[in-house]
């Protein structure tokens, strides 16, 4: 049997903010790597694919993009709305930072990892979404293969690491974080539109993206950064909702 | 903080938990002030009195309703500097997210700021070592509440350690050196709160015992005093020798321990099974230890073996029905309506409530290190008395 440790003189005064935050990402991660996430990406996967899959069998002509306004129609949010309930263990972000934050590390900097673990993972996750659409679609008239998936990787993923940003803040609202439901209902009922409203989401950026209208007569560089902007600013807000 | 501030202080605390069914409270707090310092200070009640709600704000897992908090002069909730010398057991486990408890511990000190992390050191002592590899999913309830102790108990200097039922549904076989820790934690200069509805275990741990009642402190003692609901009582098992009529041993024991002065009340109970059937015999009396000596001396009278003997301590269903009978006769009898207790970190000699009403000798002082607060008004009606112990197996005197 070992002695009992002895009690430490040295007061602890919690981790520091990097440290804090890796464990929140290290949480993040943790929690995005369980089964039911698994299930998650296959039946993300297995419905892009179909999706493919049946544009190319109706019509080769402009199945790709058939096939890709599909996907980030339906596919892209529900999915990260999946990664955004797995990673805040379906509750708030708050709460969802606890576990940690308990032990004296700051609730802010802990939801800040937990935001950045969801981001990246919905990232990766919607531009394997949007590569396996394009190569399910793709047919001999369609544009270079390669060239077609790089650019519709990149435009997945950005879009859905905005959807994570935009669940991430959600889930500061309400009771067990119910909030993260606002942007994923406005984003299916205003999102279509080329509004102020719509000019808030991913849905109205990422068409715009993939060559159809964007919001407010905006290029798609000014959809790309606007994106990014939502990718970086809304789990900062997400995180100082959180502080202590 | 200054050297005598209280390491914990609850100013009108109004609190509540979320234990409830779909996270509804279950029980509540309603206006404590109270200070604490150093020592270990049991709160013995139900979760509906108000016990998970206590320990879940000044561990700051939610903030107060009303009122204020300061553990070392800030709320725990909105200091994460604070929270890092905080230990907590509570009602539900919630470890880190990690691929094993060792890693979860890893992650739990790392939150603490520990630069060794080094979960073996932790686990080992109490013999939680084996779940180390484990992942923190498969682990059971108790297995989980286990680990969630061991983390508490090794918080580095600590202010607070706030421990919910710290003796049930934990998956440790070294209970002994569980209470060996907090006291070591406690005479180190930690603030040790104790939430249970065990009166047993609160006596067991605790320096102080306070009940809580409905949200309120009802009444607060010396560990050693009696609790309201039960009298100072002793309970042996006892074992007559090999002899074709074990039952007249017992009563010898019972008739020799009536007529000592020290002993106020006898009564015994025989168990089932094949002679020599083991007795168990309950004597209450003023002084626990002069009882004690009369059972020894008793038993070597009557020529019955002693297989241990332990204070008796009232169910937490007595307590609650003794207190709510004071209660209501304090009303009755239009005695003061009194404010929250103000417990300070050292008491004055027979202040607390139980000391008053239902000790004849006042309490002594655990640890005098802050100035005592003076007493609420006098009122010192005879405590609701325990009626006697049951006697199935002939009678009691």
């Amino acid at each position: 049997m070992t002695p009992a440790r002895e009690i430490s003189p040295v007061a602890a005064r919690g981790a520091g903010a990097g440290a804090a935050v890796l464990l929140g990402l290290t949480t993040g991660a943790r929690r995005l790597a369980r089964r039911s996430t698994a299930l998650t990406a296959i039946l993300g996967l297995t419905l892009a694919i179909t999706a493919g899959i049946i544009e190319r069998r109706v019509t080769a002509a402009d199945a790709v993009s058939r096939s890709l306004a599909a996907t980030f129609r339906l596919v892209v949010p529900l999915f990260c709305f999946a990664l955004a309930l797995a990673a805040t263990d379906r509750t708030s972000l708050r709460e969802a930072a606890w576990p940690v934050a308990r032990y004296g590390a700051s609730r802010r900097d802990v939801a800040l990892g937990i935001s950045g673990a969801l981001v990246i993972a919905s990232a990766l996750g919607c531009g394997l979404l949007s590569v396996a659409a394009v190569v399910c679609a793709h047919s001999a008239s369609a544009p270079p293969l390669a060239r077609d998936a790089f650019t519709s990787g990149w435009i997945g993923g950005l879009t859905g690491a905005a959807y994570a940003a935009w669940f991430a803040l959600g889930a500061t609202f309400f009771e067990r974080g119910r909030g993260r439901w606002v942007p994923l209902v406005l984003d299916f009922v205003v999102g279509g539109g080329t509004g102020l409203l719509a000019a808030l989401l991913p849905r109205a950026h990422a068409r715009g993206l993939l060559g159809g209208d964007g919001p407010l007569g905006m290029s798609q560089p000014e959809s790309s950064l606007a994106l990014a902007l939502m990718v970086f600013a809304l789990p900062v807000l997400a995180a100082l909702k959180c502080r202590d | 903080m200054t050297s005598d501030a209280p390491l914990v202080a609850l100013r009108g605390l109004h609190a509540r938990d979320a234990s409830g069914p779909r996270r509804r409270a279950r029980g509540g707090l309603h206006g404590i002030t109270l200070d604490l310092g150093p020592g270990v200070f049991a709160f013995v009640g139900a979760p509906e009195d108000g016990t998970i709600a206590l320990a879940e704000t000044i561990t700051g897992v939610r903030a107060p309703l009303r009122g204020q908090i300061a553990v070392g002069g800030q709320a725990p909730a909105r200091a994460p500097s604070v929270r890092a010398r905080i230990g907590a057991l509570l009602s539900e486990p919630a470890l880190p997210e990690a691929r094993s408890v060792g890693a979860a511990v890893t992650i739990a000190q790392r939150a603490r700021g520990e630069t060794s992390a080094r979960p073996e050191e932790l686990l080992e002592p109490l013999g939680l070592g084996h779940l180390a590899p484990r992942d923190p999913l498969s682990l059971g309830f108790a297995e989980a509440r286990a680990v969630e102790l061991t983390l508490a108990l090794s918080t580095p200097s600590p202010l607070l350690v706030a421990l919910h039922e710290p003796l049930a549904d934990v998956a440790i076989n070294l209970l002994g050196l569980v209470r060996e820790r907090i006291r070591d934690l406690a005479l180190a200069g930690a603030c040790v709160v104790v939430t249970t509805s065990s009166p047993a275990d609160a006596r067991a741990l605790g320096d102080r015992i306070l009940l809580l009642h409905k949200g309120s402190i009802a009444g607060e003692g010396d560990a050693a005093g009696p609790l309201p609901g039960g009298e100072a009582a002793l309970r042996a098992w006892v074992r007559p020798p090999q002899s074709p009529d074990d039952a007249a041993s017992v009563r010898a024991l019972a008739r020799i321990l009536s007529e000592r002065p020290e002993v106020r009340a006898v009564a015994w109970e025989e168990r089932a099974g094949p002679p020599p059937r083991a007795a168990e015999v309950r004597v209450s009396g003023d002084d626990l230890d002069a009882c004690a000596l009369a059972l020894v001396d008793a038993a070597v009278e009557a020529g019955v073996q002693i297989e241990s003997i332990a204070p008796a301590s009232p169910g937490i269903g007595q307590v609650r029905a003794a207190t709510e009978a004071l209660q209501a006769f304090r009303r009755t009898a239009t005695l003061s309506h009194r404010s929250p207790v103000a417990l300070s970190t050292s008491r004055s000699p027979g202040q607390g409530i139980f000391a008053r009403l239902a000790s004849p000798a006042p309490a002594p002082a655990p640890a005098p290190s802050a100035p005592p607060v003076p007493p609420p008004a006098a009122e010192t009606p005879e405590p609701p008395r325990e009626p006697e112990p049951h006697d199935p197996g002939g009678g009691g005197s």
